[in-house]
């Protein structure tokens, strides 16, 4: 059942003029397509955007990632070569009994070590008690650093590179590359390690402020996710992301993670944030922070169990899509618009020989056409269906014009003629007859017979 | 008081079987009862008009004529053919359309008295109010008995030469046979003329009566003999020409 007023509707768009309908009609198809392409347009735009903006926020994170490793990579490899020398082997297996040679060799080595690695704050030998027998720095000599997962790894054998901690010599955040060193026998008799500041690290992480577009920001977290380094706030150093389970909030106070005396800042709280950390491999996720929101991406670094998190504000790629929704909002008006003016125009030009048409007929019925009206109608131009009928009505309105002044013109006078003459020998044939004679006679007796008709 | 009017013309196709046929559903519309009597022998037609099929002809006029039945038994009721609501009645008493029926007419002829009789019984037997005789073109001895035996005389001519002089003719005769009432009916005037102009010219050139004088009709022509005219078209021209007409008769 179709409903009252959609009758109506239609009803009532029937009785429009054919230019309007033309019109209402383009247009409508034009807001169809309009809104149809900008709604895909726009939604491929974004799209696009957002998957160009995940590569680009992965290339930049990788970037960081890489020289991290690098940096790694490289300060384990310098201590590696050092540890191989054979006087380096005699003085951590004989501690002071070593030759003064020996001590001077490996105080050279050492020294030419922190020399050519500006961010080693310094580098030494530790015996296989963790006692520190030879060091760059005199002042941790004398000292054990058994207690450090340092030493305990690197006497496993293990290449180690440590967390973050304040450093207890200069109460900066600095983190240990430890190597094992090994007799001919490959038993391990000592440790090489390097302490190094954050320098070359916290650079590195701050030269990914703003890289990938303004706003755009990182932040490296470590295995148990403090913040080691970040772009967006300095008082977040070796803050835990969420509040620490009480197991290991104590192996990092144990070693010393926040000073020898330190106790544990607080937590950011940021649960969104933590997501990023111990991934295992480039993850993306969202992240809000003080009403920004974040297209983010954590990226494990090789090296150790660190996430580097680059993050880039939603705002920065939507504003190009937006960008492109003004834009083709704006050319859909416009199409529109023009959609609007060509069906008006074509309307306009279609309707307008109906109308002179449909005059014509008018004035044809009122019998008001003149041949001259009926002529020009012929006479039209153009080769569509419209104009050929409007010849053809004009050539038969012509036609019908004629035929009727004709027709008037010859309005007739009866005449009756009637041979006289010839009617009175046509009737004396058939009166004279002894036929007709009865048959009168006996009409005549017939009639007086009857009764008389009453007065009408 | 019932009425005899016949319907004649002096040549055929001047739509005098179609004209009856329209008088008796006009006349019947009005109430009254109507007989039609199809005297055209020799080339009988108007029950088509009447919707009676050439099946339902029998028995017919020819059957009375040759004693086989009584004219009243050849009376064929057809009220309900006409097409529209009828208050009174229409019997119809049709000429066989028989090859041989029509031939044996030519070839033996019959008692033309036999129709004065006929039409008396017919009017008494089944109370007719007016009895319709729808009669042969041209002056024969029957077309004259029922001129005769008439208390109305309708004649029909066109405005066409060749009907002037007939027409002059059977005026001059019906007057020798003293017809009560005589009235013209000047039928498809051409659109060329005007049709009150047409009916005094006519009047004068006869010195007769003209009833009406119907303008031609394009409908009528494409309802052929499909059905009564002046029911399916009761306000066209023709219809009101013929209406006046009826008004006549019926003084």
């Amino acid at each position: 059942v179709t409903p009252p007023g959609h009758t109506n509707l239609i009803a009532h768009i029937n009785d429009w003029p054919i230019a309007a309908k033309i019109t209402v009609l383009c247009t409508a198809i034009a807001i169809v397509l309009a809104s149809a392409l900008t709604a895909i347009g726009y939604s491929q735009a974004a799209a696009g955007l957002s998957q160009q903006a995940d590569k680009e926020i992965e290339a930049d994170a990788h970037i960081v990632e890489t020289t991290i490793d690098d940096w790694h990579r490289q300060r384990l490899a310098v201590l590696a070569l050092g540890a191989i020398a054979p006087a380096m082997v005699h003085v951590a297996e004989q501690g002071d009994a070593a030759s003064a040679s020996d001590q001077a060799d490996v105080l050279a080595i050492l020294t030419n070590i922190a020399k050519r690695n500006p961010d080693i704050e310094t580098v030494g030998v530790m015996d296989s008690r963790g006692n520190y027998v030879l060091d760059v720095d005199p002042a941790s000599l004398g000292s054990s650093g058994a207690q450090y997962d340092f030493f305990q790894q690197a006497m496993l054998g293990h290449e180690f590179i440590s967390g973050v901690r304040l450093s207890a010599v200069t109460g900066n955040p600095a983190l240990y590359h430890t190597v094992p060193i090994t007799n001919a026998t490959g038993d391990v008799i000592g440790v090489l390690r390097a302490r190094s500041s954050l320098t070359t690290v916290t650079q590195i992480v701050a030269a990914a402020d703003g890289r990938l577009g303004s706003n755009a920001d990182g932040v490296l977290l470590d295995a148990n996710g403090l913040v080691i380094a970040n772009t967006l706030d300095e008082s977040w150093l070796l803050r835990p992301t969420v509040t620490l389970a009480p197991a290991v909030q104590a192996t990092l106070l144990t070693g010393s993670v926040w000073g020898p005396d330190g106790t544990t800042p607080p937590a950011l709280n940021d649960t969104e944030l933590a997501r990023a950390i111990g991934v295992k491999r480039p993850t993306v996720f969202d992240w809000a922070l003080k009403g920004v929101e974040y297209h983010s991406l954590a990226m494990p670094i090789e090296q150790t169990d660190w996430t580097y998190v680059a993050a880039l504000p939603f705002d920065t790629f939507e504003a190009s899509a937006r960008d492109i929704l003004h834009l083709a909002v704006i050319a859909a008006l416009v199409g529109i618009g023009v959609a609007f003016t060509a069906g008006a125009l074509i309307a306009q030009r279609l309707s307008m020989p109906l109308q002179h048409l449909t005059a014509a007929a008018r004035l044809m019925v009122d019998s008001q056409l003149s041949v001259e009206q009926a002529t020009a109608l012929m006479q039209t131009v153009d080769n569509d269906e419209i104009a050929e009928l409007s010849r053809v009505f004009g050539r038969m309105a012509r036609e019908v014009i004629q035929r009727e002044v004709g027709l008037r013109s010859q309005v007739q006078v009866l005449t009756v003629q009637i041979d006289e003459a010839k009617r009175g020998r046509e009737v004396a044939e058939i009166t004279e007859s002894e036929y007709f004679q009865s048959l009168a006679q006996r009409s005549r007796e017939i009639r007086a017979r009857r009764p008389p008709k009453p007065a009408a | 008081l019932s009425k005899i009017i016949s319907v004649h013309s002096f040549r055929g196709g001047t739509g005098k079987s179609n004209t009856t046929a329209n008088l008796a559903a006009l006349f019947a519309s009005s109430g009254l009862r109507v007989g039609v009597i199809d005297t055209d022998i020799q080339s009988p037609g108007i029950h088509v008009l009447f919707g009676l099929e050439a099946e339902n002809v029998e028995p017919s006029l020819n059957d009375y004529l040759w004693g086989k039945c009584s004219i009243a038994e050849a009376a064929h009721d057809v009220t309900d053919n006409l097409g529209g609501p009828i208050s009174g009645k229409v019997f119809l008493v049709p000429s066989s359309i028989r090859a041989g029926e029509i031939a044996r007419v030519l070839r033996e002829g019959y008692d033309v008295g036999l129709l004065n009789d006929g039409v008396n019984d017919l009017v008494n037997d089944l109370k007719l109010d007016i009895a319709l005789i729808d009669t042969h073109p041209g002056m024969n001895e029957e077309t004259l008995l029922s001129i005769s035996i008439s208390d109305a005389l309708v004649i029909i001519l066109r405005p066409d030469m060749q009907d002037y002089q007939g027409t002059a003719v059977t005026v001059d005769v019906a007057r020798k046979l003293e017809v009560p009432t005589m009235v013209l009916l000047v039928n498809k005037v051409p659109a060329v003329y005007n049709t009150a102009d047409v009916r005094a010219r006519v009047e004068d050139a006869y010195k007769c009566e003209v009833a009406a004088a119907l303008p031609h009709s394009d409908e009528l022509m494409a309802l052929a003999s499909s059905g009564i005219f002046a029911l399916k078209y009761p306000d066209n021209p023709v219809t009101t020409g013929l209406k006046i007409l009826v008004a006549r008769l019926l003084q």
